[in-house]
């Protein structure tokens, strides 16, 4: 089971949109796709239409009292599963800490999971916290969607310090430009240049496009009603460079 | 909770409107609907526990399912986009049919041609928590006739909603007075055509009473293999994949082989015609199929050599295509000639034909008797065979060992029937051991000697880039290493197949009969 984790310092950058159209391509390809919606407003759960709500709540997962595979929903789409975001996991960082080794918490309680999916994605809440640690140490890779705005590079860099200071070297980190405006100069200038300074970064902006937005209305992911649009078109060649790049055929 | 099957009997208008009064119901889809499944000829998937279909719904695009044939998901993916599993796109799909189909093609096993219509049951978010199927199957018959199967409500249940599934399954059940039925539409549709999974196989599969007379026996034996010999012919000549001419060849090499090894059973003048025209047409796929061999080692060799000049080698693998296409093409038209038809037909007639049993001095005799003394013949020379060899014994006396034990093994599994399953399958395990290693060397011993002709071929035909040359030297070179290691592992395996164990048991069951004794 390859674990993806869809993070970003920043709050509103494309997060979500990201780890649930990608997963959604993934289970599309027919690899057994699982979303972690791990941010207490619960967005990813809400464009899934599925109750947000985990019996026994953040404080039952952490401490391995709630059985998983129980908590988790099917999709309206194949080979596509949720588990769904609870408001109690905004106390998920308390939960952690009342735990021996909190940062390894999760990668622990992920594992039986490898037996059921292919692809786990963590949509995971903003800021540093002991979560995101935590989520640091179970994925191999994190998705970092990136606004081509000179603050959103900062956030990129503390990250990138971030991981150095954690010696975890072995966690791939994946920046991605984001909501990519082409009709502003600034975009279009670090979107041209910045891949130079970060060979790791995926080569497939995403664009700003109203398209994504409608996610909310429709609360569906993209390709499943807009499949033809740009910004579809986009997210699918994002997940052929993810897979790629994480050499996802041979899971 | 897996699907469930419902019958149906008409009047589901009145079933609608009392699930809609129920629960909120959506139409998904509603139109034509076509199910292919898909197997190689000789049924791997099957035999492996598994069946791949292929789905195609009004709006839809292409999917297939690899499930086990319990209904369990194994893979998903796009359509079956060609015949092989690396015509598949990289995916889960792909990587867990390579190893099990390998070289053989995905042939169309059943067509389902239906008609159904889908609802989702929705929750008060619209959340989708269950769909329902009014599947009307069809199956379509060699003509394209569809043939109607039993019209069907298919509950599909969806992970986490469990509730849901069981509040729908009691109202179809209670309310509505529907009867569950079984799930299994592909072997309701290979039964509708009166047919059952798994029914080819290239083994030899008779079964022999060991008081049967030798003739009857062998005849018995030699009909399994003309029916294994045709059942081939079709795919042989539509090239579908390499194996059907391999085992088109094994039914013919065994053909020979029981009628050289089994002796005095069939009077002389009656099967010098039919041994003459086996060889001939042994003879006739050796060509295609030593190309089929190059073609199908084609990525092995590639990834002998260092990875910069493996697309050097690309031009050898043209020119075996070239060449295959154009032995397949002679052997087609051999195929079709006078002359086959003629052996096959006489040989039919042959087999069909009883009697002649007292003419020969083996013909009447039982058959328990004949093979225990031929097997232990040819078993005694394989020992005597391999104990010669020595570290400097030539190339040559391997391959006549090998030769012999491919009499030995061909003889053991024509009357396998006669013996112990599990203790004769020890014994043909063991020798394959010494096979596999015997024939390896043989194999690297041709490709090596068969490499150098085709390089200079390719030459003469002007189509040899220098590298191409080069690199099929450098192929050779590790060829020949490799040989020799095989060699050095052959003392090992002889002496492992020769054990005191082996031989007991080989005494054992091929013993003199009674009737011998006296």
């Amino acid at each position: 089971m390859k674990i993806l984790a869809s993070y970003n310092i920043k709050g509103g950058v494309g997060k979500t949109a990201a780890a649930v159209n990608l997963a959604w391509l993934a289970a599309r390809q027919g690899y057994r796709t699982l979303v972690w919606d791990l941010d207490p407003q619960g967005a990813a759960t809400y464009y899934f239409r599925i109750r947000p709500k985990v019996k026994g709540g953040g404080r039952g997962l952490v401490r391995g009292k709630s059985d998983l595979d129980a908590m988790i929903k099917a999709t309206d789409f194949p080979n596509l599963d949720l588990l769904p975001a609870d408001f109690s996991y905004r106390g998920l960082d308390l939960f952690l800490d009342q735990e021996k080794k909190p940062t390894r918490r999760l990668r622990k309680l992920l594992k039986p999971l490898g037996a059921h999916y292919d692809v786990l994605l963590l949509d995971c809440p903003p800021s540093i916290s002991l979560v995101s640690e935590a989520v640091f140490f179970a994925a191999e890779a994190l998705l970092v969607p990136v606004i081509p705005t000179t603050l959103s590079l900062r956030t990129l860099d503390q990250l990138y310090e971030f991981r150095r200071g954690q010696q975890l070297e072995d966690l791939l980190i994946l920046p991605f430009f984001s909501m990519v405006d082409r009709r502003k100069g600034l975009h279009r200038q670090i979107v041209e240049t910045l891949p130079e300074q970060h060979p790791d970064m995926l080569k497939t902006p995403i664009p700003y496009a109203s398209e994504v937005e409608r996610m909310g209305v429709e609360k569906a992911p993209l390709g499943s009603f807009a499949g033809r649009c740009q910004a579809a078109a986009a997210f699918e060649k994002l997940w052929y460079d993810v897979a790629a790049r994480l050499s996802i055929e041979n899971t | 909770m897996p699907e469930s099957h419902y019958r149906l009997n008409g009047a589901e208008e009145n079933l609608l409107e009392g699930l809609a009064q129920e629960f909120g119901l959506v139409r998904e889809a509603d139109g034509p609907f076509e199910r292919t499944f898909f197997d190689s000829f000789d049924w791997r998937l099957y035999r492996n526990g598994w069946i791949l279909s292929e789905d195609w719904g009004e709006g839809q695009e292409k999917r297939s399912l690899l499930q086990t044939t319990e209904g369990v998901w194994v893979a998903e993916g796009e359509g079956v986009p060609g015949s092989f599993a690396w015509d598949f796109s990289p995916g889960p799909l792909r990587e867990a049919l390579q190893p099990v189909l390998e070289m053989r093609a995905l042939l169309p096993v059943i067509r389902l041609a239906s008609r159904r219509t889908i609802y989702r049951v929705l929750d008060e978010r619209e959340k989708t928590v269950l769909r329902l199927e009014i599947l009307h199957p069809g199956v379509l018959d060699g003509d394209d006739a569809v043939q109607a199967l039993q019209p069907r409500l298919i509950l599909h249940p969806l992970k986490g909603f469990d509730k849901q599934a069981r509040q729908v399954a009691t109202f179809l059940e209670r309310s509505c007075g529907l009867a569950p039925m079984p799930s299994d539409l592909f072997e309701e549709a290979l039964a509708a055509l009166g047919r059952a999974p798994a029914d080819y196989s290239s083994k030899v599969d008779v079964v022999l009473e060991p008081g049967m007379p030798t003739a009857a026996a062998l005849r018995q034996v030699l009909s399994d293999l003309l029916t294994t010999l045709l059942a081939n012919q079709q795919g042989v000549e539509d090239n579908l994949d390499s194996e059907f001419l391999h085992d088109f060849r094994v039914a013919v090499r065994r053909t020979r082989s029981a009628l050289s090894q089994v002796k005095n059973v069939f009077p002389a003048r009656q099967i010098d015609f039919f041994r003459k025209e086996f060889a001939w047409l042994g003879n006739l796929t050796s060509l295609a199929r030593d190309l089929d061999v190059y073609l199908l080692h084609f990525p092995d060799f590639q990834a002998r050599l260092p990875a910069e000049v493996r697309e050097d080698l690309v031009p050898f693998r043209l020119f075996l295509e070239k060449h295959q296409k154009i032995e397949y093409r002679k052997l087609v038209q051999q195929l079709k000639s006078p002359r086959f038809r003629k052996l096959i037909s006489r040989w039919s007639d042959f087999l069909d034909a009883p009697g002649d049993l007292e003419e020969t001095p083996n013909g009447a005799l039982p058959i328990a008797e004949v093979a225990a003394r031929r097997i232990r013949r040819v078993y005694r020379r394989v020992l005597r065979e391999g104990a010669a060899i020595s570290a400097q014994s030539p190339p040559e006396d391997l391959h006549e060992l090998r030769k012999t034990c491919k009499k030995l093994r061909y003889l053991m599994e024509f009357f396998q029937s006669l013996y112990p399953p599990e203790r004769i399958g020890r014994l043909i395990k063991a020798l394959k051991g010494l096979q596999d290693n015997l024939g390896a060397y043989q194999d690297l011993h041709v490709q090596v000697e068969t490499l150098r002709r085709f390089s200079r071929e390719m030459a003469e035909e002007g189509d040899a880039p220098a590298e191409t040359l080069l690199a099929l030297g450098r192929l050779v070179e590790g060829l020949d290493r490799r040989q020799i290691e095989v060699r050095e592992e052959f003392a090992e395996r002889f002496s492992r197949f020769a054990r005191e164990k082996n031989q007991l048991l080989f005494r054992e069951l091929f013993k003199p009969q009674a009737r011998e004794q006296v």
